[in-house]
């Protein structure tokens, strides 16, 4: 008997991968539905390690699945209804040929639907997966939204996303989870905190849409994408509005006084603008119960006592960011972006109205006396009441920042307002750069300081002069009394040396000279380096490598810094010159 | 096109010529398609199935019910007995007579027992369909309606099985399978790309009014970028190291590992080969030289190796008594020993983390990563009334998908248009051919 001979590439990475060719031969699809269908299950290439071993000795690069992953995709129920799809588009074909209309729109009415509630499931079989991949789902959500009609982006998908988007709004309003903002040029960085889990989303800014070419995005494959999503927001706000002890799909009991409306034409319509609106609060299922007041507990076999202090700190600062806006009432002015700021004024408790003319749901109107801040973005308004604050809208993404009600003096109308400061920033990092006007917001003393440096910086100045004409009096004075000391110390010299006998003199005070006690710490400093073993000396170079390269940095920014408030200093000064001339 | 033409002869004397077309190809479906026959033949189908069909094909047992007095309800049960309770004489023949009566004439028979239709569900639902709510639990099976039209909870069963857990006296273990795995297939992680951010905060120089730090600090990144890539003419878009002076560094150092590997390794085996000549000729006159041993130089070794083997056994059974005393050496030794492999085992971890999170090569072409987008001063804002649209939202989503190796980078292939060719004769050449 001949022993079998073992076949080239039967077992290892050879056997473990299959190209994308044989995958499509396997599954018996076409690459767009292959595509398709691994963006939905959520199956990706792999890259081997051994890319000759795993595409069997063949040349070029080929793109690369695992064998399981196409096994487990074989069993999938959807390839089916992708056939029938394909079946049904020959049909119709056929039908529009032979225009056979009446059995057009039979097959039309009855076209095959893909229905991915069990891939949700099966992707994410708890709620706190789905949340977890929640950044990606809600970015490309908001995205769509503002989608008009395109081919590959039907009306209905970008109608969803719109509707799901709000619905989340609503949820992250009513569980007041929202956290940081940062506005930047690409859109709005929101970042909420939803049963322990952080995510992050971005908003764009609401511009006009802008044609694609096909070269650099594939729009097919981002509305597949965006399907899967849509299908998931869904399931994933059914249960926030659940866990929330509100209705879903939201309803609304409270309408405004300033509706005008006497007959309501189409309630549907009439309750989604009002949702969109952002500005009502959602009914509740359960009425009357108020959240109770959770208190950390307190472990005595717990190690570290700081942290637990420093979880309470934290615990009562997302408290009172929970009712930041409490009691206040905001008016936004037409030229100000709406959604963004009536959605973070309404989730840390504050009350929003606009002008009833540029969208529904005004709750209140310009005139009201009870407003307590205006948010405007002009240089300057006509007519201005007294009882308020007119105010830039950096003003509230600072505020939510810095989880603290900032002054208004540096936000209003006209002004030059201070930069806004990014809240994703490391702060575990020892050696970094912050401004000073970032060390202002922590430390109300380095405020004080800046203000008082920049008032003490003008009055140095006209010090300095004064000194400079003191000093060219003085020097001449000193150059005189030089001459007449040196006399005096050769007479006390001749004495001394003639009299040297032992005696016991009192001992002399050691002045500590700083240079050398420095000198002497780097010998030691540099003798204990010496120490360090070889084993570890490159870690150990590497490390401080890192230090000082950061710390070069620092030093850099510090010198721009100090550059900048020296050419400010000179223009302050040149400004005043010019106004005494005037005056 | 006609292939046959057949005759028949209807009957009457007339004859009737049948045409027979090729069905071959598709054009001829559409060209010589008669759907008549089949339209009515579809009619006749219909109208059987809802008339029933012709009576006279239909048997007697399907259009008539016979009543063989076979039936028996309960409610004759109760007739029955009330019938034997009131008269005692009724004989067996009388009970066979009503038992076999016709079962129409028997529903028409006064019965004050009557049974409501409800009763009989009720009776049906009574029972806990234990193997019913099992498979709801095993199969998550529920209405295939989606959120649009009806919304329901996905993750239900989550609550269940907290509530379930505390009921007593009920084993639902039984019932109630382990939540399934995110992926069915052999590994049941989902790759490390995944864990990479979707989202990342853009660096704090893209706000909308920066501070002078951030703006210069993403201005010096760029430059640096650039400055790299003009001095080595690599395209942008690669990731360069934020400092010229490292790249300098690694460049010296590696020079320097190349001459101490060419000119320092190349003496060192320069003398390893004088070495190994003067060995080689050595030995090669010694197998001329070597003569027969004497028996008693041959003792004599014997004694040096047994001697040299007593020393060496002496010494390792000292080392063993001393190594008593080292004990706590050697727990020090260990400890060290397992505090470096666990470090280097974390370093490998970090290593290979990072690099499955780096962009992967699935295809034929590369990942390249875009360069920082960083704002002149003239361009930044200040105010959300001024900020103009800079970055395009959509090719970065499309862009991060890739990065984060969920689809592979691709370029769209071209639709080439094919040409037909054509012939044609020129008049020269048809001239001449007419002469």
């Amino acid at each position: 008997m001949v022993a079998k001979r073992k076949k080239k590439y039967a077992s290892g990475e050879g056997a473990h991968f299959m190209t994308r060719k044989a995958a499509l031969k396997k599954l018996q699809l076409s690459l767009n539905d292959f595509r398709r269908l691994c963006i939905l299950k959520g199956i990706y290439p792999r890259e081997p390690r051994n890319r000759k071993r795993a595409q069997k000795g063949q040349a070029g690069i080929k793109t690369l699945y695992h064998v399981k992953d196409i096994q487990f995709l074989m069993h999938e129920p959807i390839i089916w209804r992708l056939r029938d799809y394909k079946i049904f588009n020959k049909k119709v074909g056929r039908a529009r040929a032979v225009k056979d209309f009446e059995s057009l729109k039979k097959y039309l009415n009855n076209h095959p639907t893909l229905k991915l509630d069990h891939i949700v499931k099966e992707r994410y079989p708890t709620f706190l997966d789905a949340l977890r991949d929640l950044d990606d789902c809600l970015t490309l959500c908001f995205l769509f939204s503002t989608f008009p009609s395109i081919a590959h982006v039907p009306r209905d998908q970008s109608a969803l996303c719109r509707r799901l988007t709000i619905e989340f709004l609503h949820a992250v309003i009513e569980a007041k989870a929202l956290r940081k903002v940062f506005v930047s040029i690409k859109g709005y960085y929101y970042q909420a905190e939803i049963k322990g889990e952080t995510i992050t989303w971005i908003v764009p800014h609401h511009f006009s849409f802008e044609p694609q070419s096909r070269a650099e995005v594939d729009f097919k494959l981002m509305s597949t994408f965006v399907e899967f999503y849509t299908v998931m927001l869904g399931f994933i706000n059914f249960r926030l509005y659940h866990s929330l002890n509100l209705f879903y799909p939201p309803k609304f009991s409270v309408v405004s006084q300033n509706d005008d409306e006497k007959s309501i034409v189409d309630e549907e319509v009439f309750v989604s603008e009002r949702v969109a609106a952002l500005n009502f609060p959602v009914s509740k299922t359960s009425s009357g119960e108020e959240e109770e007041e959770v208190e950390i507990d307190t472990f005595s076999t717990e190690d570290t006592p700081e942290k637990i202090e420093e979880a309470k700190i934290e615990a009562e600062k997302i408290k009172n960011l929970k009712g930041l806006f409490k009691g206040l009432k905001f008016f936004i002015n037409r030229e100000v972006p709406r959604e963004p700021l009536v959605f973070i004024i309404r989730c840390f408790g504050g009350e929003v109205s606009w002008d009833k003319l540029l969208f529904v749901g005004a709750s209140f109107d310009e005139n009201d006396e009870s407003v307590t801040h205006q948010i405007a973005d002009r240089p300057s308004m006509d007519k201005q009441f007294i009882s308020r604050y007119y105010i830039q809208p950096q003003w509230v993404f600072d505020s939510v920042n810095a989880r603290q009600l900032l002054p208004v003096n540096k936000y209003f109308m006209g002004e030059v307002l201070p930069p806004h400061l990014s809240p994703f920033i490391d702060k575990s990092r020892d050696q970094q750069y912050i401004p000073p006007e970032e060390k202002a917001l922590y430390d109300p003393e380095a405020l004080e300081e800046l203000h008082k440096k920049q008032e003490t910086d003008d009055e140095s100045e006209e010090e300095e002069q004064e000194d400079e004409k003191l000093e060219a009096e003085d020097s001449e004075k000193v150059d005189e009394d030089e001459e007449d000391t040196e006399d005096e110390e050769e007479e006390e010299e001749g004495e001394s040396t003639k009299k040297k006998k032992l005696k016991v003199t009192p001992g002399e005070v050691y002045k500590e000279v700083p240079w050398e006690k420095s000198k002497q710490e780097r010998q030691e400093y540099k003798l204990r380096e010496k120490l360090v073993k070889n084993k570890h000396r490159k870690l150990y170079k590497s490390m401080m490598a890192g230090r000082q390269q950061r710390a070069k940095e620092i030093w850099l920014l510090r010198k721009k810094r100090r550059l900048h408030e020296e050419k400010q200093k000179e223009e302050r000064k040149k400004k005043k010159k010019v106004e005494k001339q005037t005056t | 096109m006609v292939i046959k033409e057949n005759t028949s002869d209807i009957g009457n004397g007339t004859v009737k010529s049948i045409r027979k077309f090729s069905r071959s190809k598709k054009k001829n479906w559409r060209k010589f398609l008669s759907t008549k026959d089949v339209e009515a033949k579809a009619e006749e189908f219909l109208l059987e199935n809802l008339t029933g069909g012709p009576v006279s094909k239909k048997a007697d047992a399907e259009l008539f019910v016979i009543d063989k007095g076979l039936h028996r309800g309960k409610y004759q049960e109760s007739f029955l007995q009330a019938s034997k309770a009131n008269s005692a004489k009724q004989t067996r023949k009388d009970f066979r007579a009503i038992c076999n009566s016709l079962y129409c004439e028997r529903m028409l028979l006064p019965n004050p027992h009557v049974e409501s239709i409800r009763g009989r569900e009720k009776k049906k639902s009574k029972k806990f369909c234990y193997k019913k709510v099992a498979q709801r639990f095993l199969t998550g099976k529920q209405d295939e309606s989606t959120f649009v039209g009806t919304p329901k909870d996905l993750w239900c069963e989550e609550v269940h099985n907290a509530n379930l857990s505390s009921w007593a006296n009920v084993n639902f273990e039984n019932f109630v399978k382990p939540a399934q795995k995110a992926f069915a297939t052999g590994k049941s992680k989902p790759p490390l790309a995944k864990l990479r951010r979707a989202v990342v905060p853009c660096h704090p120089g893209l706000s909308c009014n920066p501070s002078l730090a951030d703006h210069g600090r993403a201005l010096l990144t760029t430059a640096s970028q650039i400055a790299f890539q003009n001095m080595n003419s690599i395209p942008l878009g690669h990731q360069f190291p934020l400092s010229l002076a490292k790249s300098f560094r690694t460049n010296v150092s590696a020079s320097r590992r190349t001459f101490h590997k060419k000119f320092l390794m190349q003496s060192n085996s320069e003398k390893n080969l004088s070495l190994r000549k003067k060995s080689i000729f050595q030995v090669a006159n010694k197998s001329n030289i070597q003569e027969r041993k004497k028996t008693a130089q041959r003792n004599k070794e014997a004694r040096q190796r047994a001697l040299q083997r007593a020393a060496r056994r002496k010494k390792f059974e000292k080392r063993r008594s001393h190594e008593f005393f080292r004990a706590r050496k050697h727990v020090l030794e260990i400890e060290k020993k397992s505090e470096l492999t666990q470090l280097a085992a974390k370093r490998r971890r970090m290593k290979k983390l990072f690099s499955e999170l780096q962009p992967k090569r699935f295809g034929r072409l590369k990942y390249q990563p875009e360069h920082l987008d960083v704002q002149i001063g003239e361009e930044l804002s200040g105010t959300l009334r001024a900020i103009t649209p800079k970055s395009d939202f959509l090719r970065e989503r499309f862009r991060s998908f890739q990065e984060r190796n969920i689809i592979e980078t691709r370029k769209r292939n071209r639709q080439r248009r094919k040409y037909k060719l054509k012939e044609y004769e020129k008049r020269s050449f048809k001239a001449r051919a007419d002469e």
